[in-house]
């Protein structure tokens, strides 16, 4: 929650935002709901998977094996015959297996990423942009959808390595943003034996930590400015953290050990200090892994981050079910662009369409506009999925839905996102 | 922002004692306080958000009436001549709303331009204009040269050491722009490595003389390094024996492998401070990682860098000769086009004509030549077309290797003497010759058939973008980030008259009024922490190399010993390691974007990178490497001997300095003014200690006491690479 704006100030701020405007389709359950007393934390994960999203983690199903080696020449040997089948006659990639367990609280849609509104581009700095900023930058400059989100008081965190972007440049205090809290969790510094040692270490970082809590008699510039508000927030952040990483969830241990797996074994102690406290907290998180820019190696790196992805969340979702509060997170995957579909001989180019996911204890299980079978995926225009979704449609429902807050706010153009017929994200 | 938070901000300002400025449509209002004027602009810009609302109301009603006259002529059964009439209204009133919103536009986008105008600022000391690319003028005073070592060099402070009150800046500038200018200690390091440490100039002197016999030394006993091509002989003998990649495990020598990073901070450390901070910005634009499994060849790739960062783009990308990169997998002076460790980190060897590979052409255009969209005109410099045909014209090359023998120093060797090298070799069968064309409609359409060198050669000498492109990216990370298209245009036009010349150009940037403009002035960009430590590190002659390694039995004399003993204690490649978790991996980037965001959109992500964590190892880990300066030196190096450095600045005698000359000095070294606060909190850590319960006590200020003032001069030292005036540049 930013200072200066009460909890009780924003909920009334976003009942009656919301309130005046009757046309906006808002759902009344949420108003109660936002307004319950106890453990009424909401979360919403939105999952960066940089570089361009394979369109081939969701699969034909088939147990044909080698069936996909037209589309992906010699190199194809996934078979989804070793994956569940999820329905409509498409599979999960087999590393991403465990999901199938959450069908029923998971929605597909084949999509871009944001910004629906622009004709789509295959620019990993341009989409990246736009990936962050939900929209383009005649609209919103250079503020990101999740930084207008913090604007509109949902706290936010960013758990990812330089590739995660909020774009909150613009934001009055800046978010946290780390790579996992566990990393956060260091002492201070030391000096060597000659210099003082651990003690002159000591009297430095308070010297620093003044230096940087006090305001200079001097003009402060604006990219300064951004330095010393990161600082404060370290300072900050190293102070608070050690109790989140005090909390235990009952599947602690068996979270991956690899650094997005770290991530979400933070997100749940997050989830479990929430609920222990009794916090009615509305927290974004952005998550973000790299590597998905795999014009080479996809059956290497490609079964790699999507065994991260399926073995990761699917010990995410178990320990919140276990926990009792798999309806209080939504997470979200996203990326800037799909991937070209047929192969250029070890890998895929950048393309358009991409599935994005959506998961969570109230999330209606559906998978919209996917359905490719082995011989449609070989003749798509363009070699790519082409767009069928617009992914801020999902983003504007769990905000309404889950956190409380009206798209409207959030995005300008809200009236032109489309919403298809016979779509519902949530149960 | 709202009018009154920004006025408030003005008054606050003013009352700190900022001197600022504000420009409206008018021009220059003021400066020191706030007029009248301006406020009076902020009353106007309040009534045009009044403004606003009543036009919008008369919109509103223009609307309804216009839609009651559309009803009207659909239900009612009026003569033609009435018709006509009612439909005419109905225009007058479509007239009347469009001219009320393009009166709004207008309004606005004069307002919006002075409140952005309108932005508190330093005013600089300087008469430049910021947007004029013409000669600034031939003298300039000391400040105005300390200035421009911020900008250009990573605040190298060598170069105005003489202590003159002005400078010719056409000499000045030549000065910083020759890379012969080494660090004055690399004599030194050089011949502390030749001799071992003995002698009455070190501290601590004995038993560690060169051993009778030993083979651990990387120069023969006699070797001089007397003149400059000779120390930067030496110091590619010491760090293609140090860093070339010897492995202790195994006991043989790898020609690239992930040792090769730190050689871009030592030569930073002890060569030309321009060539540092050029191969830096370069190594950034190039973006090549090598975090591939199978990556090759990455001391070609930072050499090929480092050699031409100052000499020409051209030769760079190309080669020195437009098809050297087509005349055989062993030609000599091949440029970046044929490069082995950014080929594989773009996939360049994949793309053939039976299988496209879209990832070095898009790059090649995005990151290397073009950039996706012109920075002025938003307008795309290649299109999703150009992508296809570019893939083509770019394929046809194959990873290719073959047995060496290992280039190195001549003394003694253990383990391999023979490695692989690899080639990028291009092959006409693997290449897709038919009649694609790109950047059609353009004046600088390119038909092939071609081979990659053409399509490369064909976007230098024709594509208006690519040199717009360079010079714009420079421009904005060496002057200010708000450069004219004017301006921009001015600097490309001359960076492509001298055949890209990066010097050229640099020149251009460092002369021009541009340069000592209030917009330069402005710290406006943050520091990479390779930058951030370099800088400090070299005006303080701190050693890179821990030369307390040297303290070896004769037991281990040989290269397994050394090179074992200084990676585990020595700083250089902890140097390397300390900085990748405080942000920047040297070249060994997470993603395309590398770390130049002062030149891609500081506003945008300058924030993005610092994370908390990265936060917290930047200030740890700079803290960490002061300590570390020290305690792997003990015998060549004291923070206490920088006093001499202090005394120098000042003019006084080194008994006579005073905890103020101590802040000065550092102050001089970042080129950065303090506020009185912000000094009274420095002062009271230069006259106190903490306690190991915590507590502080006072202790008598001895500038004496050697051990005193080799702990704040140090504290000092990492107290000011921690600062955030000291981050920004």
């Amino acid at each position: 929650m930013k200072k200066g704006l009460s909890r009780r100030k924003f909920l009334k701020d976003s009942i009656l935002g919301m309130a005046s405007i009757s046309s906006l389709n808002l759902t009344p359950t949420l108003l109660s709901e936002a307004s319950a007393a106890q453990n009424d934390f909401r979360i919403m994960v939105v999952v960066q998977l940089l570089g361009g999203l394979d369109p081939l983690m969701i699969l034909p199903y088939t147990r044909q094996y080698g069936e996909l080696k037209d589309i992906r020449g010699d190199e194809a040997r996934v078979n989804p015959g070793d994956s569940p089948e999820i329905g409509q006659g498409l599979a999960y990639h087999p590393k991403m297996a465990g999901l199938a367990n959450f069908l029923n609280n998971t929605f597909i849609a084949l999509h871009s990423g944001v910004a629906f509104t622009t004709p789509p581009q295959r620019s990993h700095a341009t989409m990246t942009k736009r990936l962050a900023l939900g929209g383009s930058e005649k609209l919103y400059g250079n503020n990101g959808w999740t930084a207008r989100l913090y604007d509109n008081g949902i706290d936010l965190i960013g758990l990812g390595g330089t590739g995660t972007s909020f774009n909150c440049s613009a934001c009055e205090r800046p978010p946290l943003r780390t790579s996992s809290f566990e990393d956060l969790n260091v002492s201070g510094a030391d000096m060597s034996s000659q210099l003082g040692g651990t003690t002159h270490g000591k009297h430095i970082d308070s010297v620093l930590r003044e230096l940087a809590s006090m305001n200079p008699d001097r003009h402060v510039g604006k990219m300064e400015k951004v330095y010393r508000d990161a600082q404060l927030k370290m300072y900050e952040t190293i102070d608070e953290i050690e109790k989140t990483l005090s909390y235990k969830t009952p599947l602690l241990s068996a979270y991956p050990t690899h650094p997005f797996g770290v991530k979400f074994r933070n997100i749940a102690q997050k989830a479990l200090q929430l609920k222990n406290e009794n916090k009615n907290e509305r927290l974004v998180f952005v998550v973000s892994q790299g590597g998905f820019d795999m014009h080479s190696n996809w059956l290497g790196t490609g079964d790699k981050l999507m065994g991260y992805l399926g073995d990761t969340l699917t010990v995410f979702f178990n320990d919140l079910k276990a926990m009792g509060i798999f309806d209080n997170v939504v997470t979200m995957t996203t990326s800037e662009f799909g991937r070209t579909v047929k192969s250029n001989g070890k890998g895929t180019d950048h393309g358009i369409g991409f599935p994005g996911f959506v998961f969570g204890g109230k999330i209606k299980g559906a998978i919209h506009g996917y359905r490719r079978t082995v011989a449609e995926l070989a003749k798509l225009p363009g070699n790519a999925f082409p767009r069928e979704f617009a992914q801020e449609r999902l983003i504007i429902d769990i905000l309404e839905n889950h956190l409380g807050v009206s798209g409207r706010t959030i995005f300008e153009d809200y009236s032109s996102i489309p919403k298809p017929a016979g779509y519902q994200l949530f149960a | 922002m709202p009018i009154s938070a920004k006025s408030q901000i003005l008054e606050t300002e003013l009352s700190n004692g900022s001197t600022i400025t504000c420009i409206a449509s008018d021009g220059l209002i003021a400066s020191g306080s706030l007029t009248s004027d301006q406020k009076s602009f902020y009353t106007s810009i309040d009534a045009f958000e009044q403004e606003k609302v009543e036009v919008d109301e008369k919109k509103k009603k223009l609307r309804k009436k216009r839609r009651r006259l559309r009803r009207k002529i659909k239900r009612g059964n009026f003569k033609r001549r009435r018709k006509r009439k009612m439909r005419q209204k109905i225009k007058d009133i479509r007239t009347e709303m469009k001219s009320f919103e393009g009166y709004l536009l207008e309004r606005e986008a004069k307002m919006n331009a002075e409140n952005e105008a309108c932005t508190v600022r330093v005013l600089s000391p300087y008469s430049g204009r910021a947007n004029a690319s013409n000669f600034y003028k031939q003298t300039i005073s000391r400040d105005e040269a300390r200035h421009l070592l911020r900008k250009l060099v990573m605040n190298d402070i060598s170069f105005i050491e003489d202590g003159a009150s002005d400078y010719n800046l056409e000499e000045l500038v030549n000065n910083i722009l020759n890379p012969n200018n080494f660090s004055k200690d690399l004599k030194r390091m050089l011949e502390t490595f030749r001799d071992g440490i003995t002698g009455d100039q070190y501290r601590g002197v004995l038993p560690f003389g060169r051993p009778e016999g030993g083979n651990y030394y990387v120069f023969e006993e006699d070797e001089q390094f007397d003149t400059l091509s000779k120390q930067k002989q030496g110091l590619d003998t010491f760090t293609q024996v140090y860093l070339k990649g010897y492995n202790p495990n195994t006991g043989t020598l790898h020609y690239g492998n992930s040792f090769t990073s730190p050689i871009h901070i030592i030569y930073g450390r002890y060569l030309s401070s321009i060539q540092a901070k050029m191969s830096h910005i370069w190594l950034g634009h190039f973006g090549t990682s090598w975090t591939k499994p199978d990556t090759k060849n990455e001391r070609e790739y930072f050499d090929l860098i480092y050699d031409n960062s100052l000499g020409s783009f051209r030769h760079m990308v190309l080669g020195t000769t437009d098809d050297a990169c087509l005349e055989g997998a062993t030609a000599s002076g091949t440029g970046i086009l044929c490069d082995v460790a950014s080929g594989i980190w773009l996939d360049h060897h994949l793309n053939t004509v039976e299988d496209r590979n879209q990832n070095y052409a898009r790059e090649l255009m995005e990151l290397y030549l073009l950039g996706p969209t012109d920075y002025f005109t938003g307008q795309p410099n290649y299109t999703e077309v150009d992508v296809v045909a570019s893939t083509a014209f770019t394929s046809g090359f194959r990873l290719t290797s073959e047995t060496v023998p290992i280039e190195l120093y001549d003394g003694p060797q253990r383990g391999a003497t023979t490695k692989r090298r690899y080639f990028l070799s291009y092959e006409t069968d693997r290449h897709d010759n038919q009649a694609w064309a790109a950047f059609q409609g353009t004046s600088y359409e390119f038909r092939g058939p071609a081979t990659p060198t053409d399509f490369v050669a064909h976007i230098f000498d024709n594509h208006p973008g690519m040199p717009r492109f360079i010079a714009g990216k420079l421009f904005r990370m060496l002057a200010h980030q708000n450069p004219s298209e004017e301006l921009i245009d001015s600097l490309a036009h001359k960076f492509k008259e001298s055949n890209f010349n990066i010097s050229a150009l640099l020149y251009s940037i460092a002369t021009s009024e541009a340069m000592f403009s209030d917009a330069a002035y402005e710290r406006s960009c943050i520091k990479s922490p390779v930058e951030q430590y370099l800088e400090l590190s070299r005006n303080l002659q701190m050693p890179l190399v821990a030369t307390n390694s040297l303290r070896l039995s004769n037991t281990h004399h040989n290269w397994g010993g050394v090179i074992n003993r200084l990676r585990s204690q020595g700083n250089l490649v902890g140097v390397n390691s300390l900085l990748n978790q405080a942000g920047e991996k040297s070249l060994l980037y997470d993603s395309v974007f590398t770390y130049d965001y002062c030149g891609r959109d500081a506003d945008a992500v300058g924030g993005d990178w610092l994370h908390s964590i990265k936060m917290l190892y930047r200030t740890k880990n700079m803290i960490e490497l002061v300590g570390m300066a020290q305690n792997y030196n003990h015998y060549i190096f004291d923070f206490a001997d920088r006093i001499d450095l202090i005394a120098k600045y000042t003019g006084k005698q080194e008994s006579n300095l005073e905890p103020q000359d101590f802040i000065d000095f550092f102050e001089y070294v970042y080129d950065v003014e303090l506020a009185a606060n912000e000094e009274s909190v420095l002062l009271r850590y230069l006259k106190r200690e903490m306690q190991s319960d915590g507590t502080m006590e006072n202790v008598e200020w001895d500038i004496n006491n050697s051990s005193f003032l080799m702990k704040k001069i140090a504290g000092l030292a990492a107290i000011f690479l921690d600062m955030s005036i000291t981050n920004v540049k």
